[in-house]
């Protein structure tokens, strides 16, 4: 079994475009092969996946036909984390020395629509305007600040530090600072979350080149290793989105599982990282995740939030490119935004949101219909 | 009174009663009750619970939402989930006079709820729960 090393990474602005997906996500697989100095035909696999922008080997007539195997990845919104995990292993298996991990996509603006037939429920729940992400988030959040003492302040916090560090990001989509008055008093759009404090739909990709230690070396590029990498689904007596009904018998959730798994793969806890990318669809999943990642104890983010701690600058920088808030969610592309993000902290490459000393960085992504993958890299 | 769906609620009782499944084998019961599998089997859920988290939708949900979803006309809802004790903890719309009174384990009573269609064929109706103390008797 092999290391495995982020060679090369390359992204496409996130925001809207005039191009399509499909170009966004060509442009970042050049650029990650070209940051690792190494040419598509190098590439002795590909894994790559879009939600709503097409088959991701429709890539190929663009970088070459020349046989290599492609393979499409769709796994909802865990699709960015589940192509990478795929490269992962069919590197370390020992299998192949090198290949490419993409992703990409392009929604049409205004909330996600979903079809209860391909989660297995029937059409009432729809019907009745119940199968919608943003309630469920809103719900978890609610509850979760009545039983823990969080309080408005904290996701308005969350919201105003996005804005704050896409201003820094060259790839992210929001690049102005938003004031905290302005997040307060934006509209609501389920309580207690407000315009704000959301995620929008929207466009980007990803492209990454991992390799294993002896080509690493040749390349001279071993600043960004996979420490760990875990995908886990909802286990029972979780609360997760797009569930009719809930266990009286409660339980942990998909991300705590994989965020578990992960460290131990490393070897490592979560006082060992210095700069962490969460899913933030919105302000209240930042705040649980930190939990469920393990950073903090329940209760905890109202304070660490107040005093700065997520801060660039602070204890442990939380979503330092702005994360989902300010780069928007282009599904296949979110999780291996994360990624890229994380591969550029460590290379030290971040320029005005470089994490001083980061030398172990976390990623975790959360999607319907309750699953999270967790990355860890490190120099 | 036209029904969104049969499959959740039993209204040869009265006052009707939520159709949940309940495993043979582990006794943990679901809803809507699973028909992939003959392991569970249809029970009556209690009509009283408590308010175990809410929010309320204040935008239109897109398709196949089938509920009026003019950006004007539409009227924000209640949707929660409510905690029947020892049973299971259901999602639901939520029925009442006022969002700003829900409060995480107030009591919560079934109610059958009407809304109109956005396509102009009338009203259609589904479960929903309402804080008991607004039930009128």
């Amino acid at each position: 079994m092999s290391n495995v090393y982020i060679v090369g990474a390359g992204i496409h602005p996130f925001g809207r475009h005039e191009t399509s997906g499909l170009e966004q996500g060509i442009f970042a697989a050049k650029q990650a092969m070209s940051d690792a100095a190494v040419e598509w035909d190098d590439m002795q696999f590909a894994f790559g996946g879009s939600h709503a922008a097409g088959s991701a080997d429709a890539m190929l007539p663009h970088l070459g036909l020349n046989g290599t195997q492609f393979i499409n990845v769709a796994n909802g919104c865990a699709t960015g984390g589940s192509a990478l995990l795929s490269g992962y292993w069919a590197i370390k298996s020992g299998e192949f020395d090198m290949g490419l991990v993409t992703g990409f996509d392009k929604h049409p603006r205004g909330a996600f629509a979903a079809n209860p037939r391909n989660y297995g429920l029937p059409d009432w729940y729809a019907e009745t305007g119940m199968m919608v992400t943003t309630q469920f988030f809103a719900m978890k959040i609610q509850r979760y600040m009545a039983q823990y003492g969080i309080t408005d302040k904290s996701l308005v916090a969350v919201a105003q530090k996005a804005f704050e560090n896409g201003s820094l990001a060259p790839h992210a989509w929001r690049r102005q600072p938003v004031d905290a008055e302005t997040i307060a008093n934006s509209q609501m759009v389920s309580d207690p979350l407000r315009k704000y404090m959301f995620c929008s739909p929207g466009e980007g990709g990803v492209g990454l080149v991992l390799a294993n230690e002896k080509k690493a070396r040749e390349l001279g590029r071993l600043g960004a290793r996979i420490y760990g990498a875990a995908v886990r689904t909802r286990p029972q007596g979780s609360f997760e989105v797009y569930a009719p009904s809930l266990s009286v018998t409660r339980g942990v959730s998909a991300t705590v599982l994989a965020s578990n798994a992960a460290y131990e793969m490393a070897s490592v806890g979560p006082e060992d990282i210095d700069v962490a990318q969460i899913q933030d669809t919105e302000s209240g999943a930042e705040i649980m995740h930190m939990a469920e990642n393990g950073f903090c104890k329940d209760g905890e983010q109202e304070k660490l939030l107040a005093d700065g701690e997520t801060k660039l600058g602070g204890k442990l920088p939380i979503n330092t490119d702005g994360g989902c808030m300010a780069c928007g969610e282009p599904i296949g592309a979110t999780g291996l935004r994360q990624i890229y993000e994380n591969v550029i902290q460590v290379r030290g490459d971040a320029g005005q949101r470089q994490v001083k000393d980061a030398k172990m960085a976390y990623s975790q992504v959360y999607g319907a219909p309750g699953l999270s993958a967790v990355c860890l890299i490190g120099n | 009174m036209t029904l969104i769906s049969d499959q959740f609620v039993d209204m040869k009782v009265s006052p009707p009663r939520l159709i949940g499944g309940r495993s043979r084998l582990s006794g943990e019961i679901k809803f809507p009750m699973p028909t992939l599998s003959d392991e569970f089997e249809a029970v009556h859920l209690k009509r009283e619970g408590t308010l175990w988290a809410y929010t309320v939708q204040r935008f239109p949900p897109g398709r196949p939402f089938v509920g009026v979803t003019d950006k004007i006309a539409f009227k924000p809802f209640g949707v929660g989930y409510v905690e029947l004790a020892g049973e299971v903890i259901v999602e639901t719309r939520i029925v009442t006079e006022d969002f700003e009174s829900l409060k995480l384990g107030m009591p919560m009573t079934l109610t059958l709820e009407e809304f109109e269609r956005g396509d102009g064929t009338g009203g259609v109706t589904t479960y929903a729960f309402q804080p008991s103390h607004e039930v009128k008797s």
